[in-house]
């Protein structure tokens, strides 16, 4: 009984220390916000930079090379952030969605075979 | 203290509203029942207090910690342990393999074999046997063994009974009784009263999504064919 009340005594510590985030937050969609922004944003500030790259100054092509290259990074990183917040949830609804089908398909195959013996819950013959 | 308390918990899905302000705790070390016919919102209950359905209002406490929006796997990590309705086991994996799934918490599959087959001496017989083709009985206490292998301080059971003879029922319900004599606090949903109220210390009637009642067992058994048939 004491290992119980330890274990219980555990709980109550481990439960006590626990980081509780606000949903209030919601952490997960700002971040999915953030991604699909920057991929946006990215894009345009890389296409922007195409036009004074044309300029006859190196220095001022030199500047739009950089900014095009920030836009990309911007939405690879962007792209990045999109992905790892949407995938989380729809693999999340795919793992429970294909849990329940296998569940589904077994009931079916159980219920078009052969009857199980009630004593020993093994598989047998009707009659 | 309780180790399981909601406050004014509404919940629903989409638009439909199933919880009206639930009032429920479950003190430490004891068996609640939560009873009540089809549709009153007890496997909703249940959803809530393991994290696994987000209250719309009200608070949910766990050892005296409000624990709204904690994921439900951070809550089962630290022994909040939600044994489904439907049982939740992996019908085409063997029992092994079964349990083998909850070696993720960390404890090794030997010990979890060693606590699962003490209590539940059937399954040691079927280890290498798809889950999928176990009696119900026996997916049952599979269901049972993989939750009680995490070592739970807090059991939250939805219809042990459902799809099972009366005989298997009782014998399930020893389990639990026994589960409960090792001081683990358990919250048990059922929709037929008669065994588990031989067990739970306190037993609460929920109908149409309010509780309705909350008493002893003894005290109840008089309110209980009001709230299923209305009467």
């Amino acid at each position: 009984m004491s290992e119980t009340h330890d274990r219980v005594e555990q709980f109550k510590q481990e439960i006590s220390e626990m980081k509780v985030k606000d949903p209030a937050t919601g952490r997960d969609r700002v971040w999915l916000r953030v991604g699909v922004a920057l991929m946006v944003v990215g894009l345009g500030v890389a296409v922007a930079a195409y036009f004074p790259s044309h300029a006859g100054n190196d220095l001022e092509q030199r500047d739009a090379i950089v900014m095009a290259l920030g836009g990309l990074a911007a939405t690879v990183v962007g792209s990045a952030l999109f992905l790892r917040y949407s995938l989380a949830g729809f693999l999340r609804f795919w793992l429970a969605r294909f849990v329940y089908e296998q569940q589904a398909q077994t009931d079916r195959l159980l219920g078009a075979g052969p009857e199980k013996s009630p004593q020993e819950g093994l598989p047998r013959l009707n009659g | 203290m309780n180790l399981l308390e909601l406050r004014e918990i509404r919940a629903g899905y989409d638009r439909i509203d199933v919880l009206f302000g639930i009032d429920l705790v479950v003190p430490e070390g004891s068996v609640v029942a939560l009873l009540g016919p089809n549709g009153a919102g007890k496997s909703t209950t249940l959803r809530v207090a393991a994290g696994l359905h987000p209250p719309t209002a009200g608070d949910v406490l766990v050892a005296g910690r409000r624990v709204n929006g904690v994921p439900p796997e951070e809550l089962a990590r630290r022994g909040l342990c939600l044994i489904p309705e439907g049982r939740g086991i992996f019908p085409n994996l063997t029992v092994r393999e079964n349990l083998r799934m909850m070696s993720y918490t960390g404890v090794k599959l030997a010990d979890i074999e060693e606590r699962a087959f003490d209590r539940f001496p059937r399954l040691g017989e079927r280890i290498v046997q798809t889950a999928g083709t176990l009696s119900g009985g026996e997916q049952q206490m599979l269901a049972m063994a993989r939750g009680l292998a995490t070592d739970p301080a807090l059991l939250l059971l939805d219809e042990l009974s459902m799809g099972l003879a009366p005989i298997i029922v009782e014998e399930l319900y020893e389990i639990v009784a026994q589960v409960a004599r090792e001081g683990v606090s358990i919250l048990v949903v059922e929709q037929f009263a008669s065994t588990v109220l031989g067990v739970a210390d306190y037993a609460a009637i929920l109908v149409h999504g309010r509780v309705a009642r909350v008493g002893r067992p003894a005290e109840l058994a008089d309110d209980l064919s009001e709230a299923y048939l209305g009467a």
